[in-house]
């Protein structure tokens, strides 16, 4: 089922949760919404199932206002964060209970019910567990059935708020995939909200970046992640250093020992903002060339195969981070307060309009 | 011992600590065992003259004239009369207050609205007031001189000392048991499940039926045993509103006080030894169901907590 978010504001008391979101979902893709907390995702999210009305704005669902259709007539299924399975039911019954509180009319018989419920539970491969209570699943099987039982009313939008926020590290990975196998075999339109990147990035077929209510930029992962619209999209897509300086003709000044060389054909944008994300960094005994940053190493530390390490550099308060693989800073051999040389791979540069002026710049020339 | 596990200690008190729920008490921080054997002993001793003791005398002095005279006692028509009138108050009153505690509870927890706070303290009410007061309300409703007495008067209505005002004061008088049970349990559950049914396509009734009551049932159940207990022996309120007229507004806490008035001893105490025996009932039934709301409520905490 395709939809479409028409210009849908909300508001919670003084809260502006979303400030007019305009969205289209195409028929069968499965749309991460990531944002931090307070971005408004959730509130999208249940707006879209309705549990939740919009102030103003449409929601149409194949192109049908579905804006004031009760949360029962939707045909929506929705998972929950902590799964909201019921406790007093076994997971059979779980499973079964959209099917059974179907109007009369529409009640599949109880062979029906019996053969679809296993059918599901076979799906999310957890057919032996039907005689079970909720209460002696683990959290990811209990995610599963929560799945299982959404989908019994072939709903034709799935909706799942934080599905993994409450697993461990591990289960969350498995779940991921799972997860993403199974909307290819069933191709159901889903929208899943997560604050975790790294699982938007992994599972989604577009990601909708919110922030302050407002959608900062649509797109496929690499899109999104390759060019950010913002910088608020770069820097919530991963740790990054940011550079305040000057752009004039194609350089980028910050600071008395650092500067950024433009690749040709840049407007000069005046006060900038640069991103240069820690793994861009080549790291040097020698300033060989232009655009090397005099730094010195403040500290290092190893993770797995990767070493991550913060330098100082003069006129700058935050240190730069730099994460070289391991066998790379053996071959430096060199120890904390090494004066070293730093030259950005990448650079991603953004004016000083698109920053928005909520922060002001880390440092001043 | 309730840890075989754990190292023997020499000394006598080693066995009575080890009762204590966390297992062995740290002698460390204990008291002396002769200020425990104290204590302990104080406490059952007072337990013992406050409540075992009345409890023994009541039952000693209602079959004071033999198991007939104890019988006699009871299926006198008065007290059987006393016994219908508070059967018919308990069946009307906890019904109500079911319906009440229920839709109560349930708006307070599963909804948010400006003046919640003030409708939990409404329901405390009759908590606060004494019963008496509660009484003399009834008689300024409906009294000869009362707000609408004049009307009734006029209508032949009879409310004041009549069945009507009995059930009124006991509903008024028993009014929180329900709801204060509830509200806790229904709080610590939440709303999500209710929120998943109607996803699922299930309408605030099917919802309500299929997962609310399931999920409160123990708690309700505790709340009727309470709010029972309560409504049969209320007597304060009962007591201003009823005119005490034999045979016919007379409940059975009433019929104990007029007897006893009556020097009718052995009367007296047989109708109260029914009434300690339902409060012996009541002390099972709700030990029985406590059980079943820590159950319930342990699930609750297992299904948010587990990974």
């Amino acid at each position: 089922m395709s939809i479409k978010i028409d210009n849908v504001r909300k508001n919670f008391g003084n809260f502006e949760a979303l400030a007019g979101v305009s969205l289209d979902i195409p028929s069968g893709e499965l749309v991460a919404l990531l944002g931090p907390s307070g971005s408004g995702k959730t509130t999208l999210l249940r707006i879209l199932s309705g549990l939740e009305a919009p102030d103003t704005g449409r929601i149409l669902f194949e192109g049908r206002d579905a804006t004031d259709d009760h949360v029962r007539d939707r045909q929506v299924g929705f998972v929950f964060q902590h799964y909201a399975l019921f406790r007093h039911l076994t997971i059979f019954e779980n499973v079964a209970y959209g099917l059974r509180v179907k109007p009369k009319s529409q009640r599949p018989d109880d062979a029906y019910i019996t053969s679809r419920v296993n059918e599901l539970l076979k799906l999310v491969q957890l057919d032996w567990l039907g005689d079970r209570y909720p209460n002696q699943l683990s959290g990811g099987q209990r995610q599963r059935i929560a799945l299982a039982r959404a989908l019994a009313v072939e709903p034709k939008l799935l909706l799942l708020d934080e599905p993994f926020g409450a697993l461990d590290a591990k289960v969350r990975l498995e779940l991921r995939h799972w997860l993403r196998r199974l909307h290819d075999d069933l191709g159901i339109t889903s929208v899943f909200v997560t604050h975790d990147q790294e699982e938007a990035m992994e599972v989604s077929d577009r990601v909708v970046i919110l922030n302050h209510g407002k959608i900062e930029q649509v797109g496929t992962p690499e899109e999104v992640y390759d060019a950010p619209a913002t910088p608020f999209v770069h820097e919530f897509l991963g740790l990054t250093n940011l550079f305040t300086g000057n752009l004039r003709s194609e350089v980028l000044a910050a600071g008395r020992n650092v500067k950024f060389t433009q690749e040709p054909g840049l407007d000069d944008k005046g006060e900038s903002y640069a991103y240069v994300r820690p793994y861009d960094f080549e790291v040097s005994a020698q300033a060989d060339g232009e655009d090397w940053i005099p730094a010195e190493l403040a500290l290092s530390q190893t993770v797995g195969n990767i070493v991550r390490l913060s330098f100082k550099v003069e006129g700058r308060e935050d240190v730069v981070r730099v994460e070289l693989e391991k066998e790379r800073f053996r071959a430096l051999r060199v120890g904390l307060g090494a004066k070293l040389f730093l030259k950005p791979r990448h650079v991603q540069v953004f004016g000083k309009a698109a920053k928005g002026g909520q922060e002001g710049p880390a440092w001043e020339i | 011992m309730s840890s075989s596990s754990a190292i023997p200690t020499p000394g006598a008190s080693v066995k009575e600590a080890a009762n204590t729920p966390g297992g062995r008490l740290n002698r460390a921080v204990g008291e002396p065992a002769w200020v425990r054997r104290l204590l302990i002993g104080l406490a059952i001793l007072s337990l013992a003259v406050i409540l075992l003791v009345p409890l023994a005398a009541v039952f000693h002095q209602a079959f004071h004239k033999g198991f007939a005279g104890y019988w006699a006692a009871i299926t006198a028509p008065d007290t059987l009369s006393a016994i219908r009138l508070t059967l018919i108050a308990c069946a009307i009153a906890v019904p109500l207050n079911v319906v009440f505690g229920v839709a109560a509870a349930w708006c307070i927890t599963k909804f948010d609205f400006p003046g919640k706070n003030f409708l939990i303290t409404l329901i405390d009410l009759p908590f606060s007031i004494s019963p008496v007061i509660s009484g003399l309300v009834f008689v300024l409703l409906f009294g000869a001189q009362g707000f609408i007495g004049p009307y009734l008067i006029e209508h032949d209505i009879r409310i004041l000392f009549a069945v009507p005002a009995i059930v009124l004061a006991t509903v008024f008088v028993t009014f929180p048991f329900v709801a204060r049970e509830l509200i806790p349990v229904m709080q610590a559950q939440g709303t999500e499940e209710e929120t998943a049914s109607i996803t699922l396509g299930a309408s605030g009734w099917q919802t309500f039926w299929r997962i609310t009551l399931p999920n409160i049932k123990w708690g309700l159940l505790y709340g009727v045993v309470l709010c029972n207990a309560r409504a049969m022996g209320e007597f304060g309120a009962v007591s201003v509103v009823s005119g005490h007229i034999r045979g016919e507004t007379n409940t059975l806490p009433l019929h104990v006080e007029i007897l006893y008035n009556e020097y009718d001893f052995t009367g007296a105490f047989a109708v109260a030894s029914l009434l300690a025996f339902l409060a012996v009932v009541t002390l099972i039934a709700k030990k029985i169901l406590e059980r079943g709301i820590r159950a319930q409520l342990a699930e609750v905490n297992a299904s948010k907590g587990a990974e």
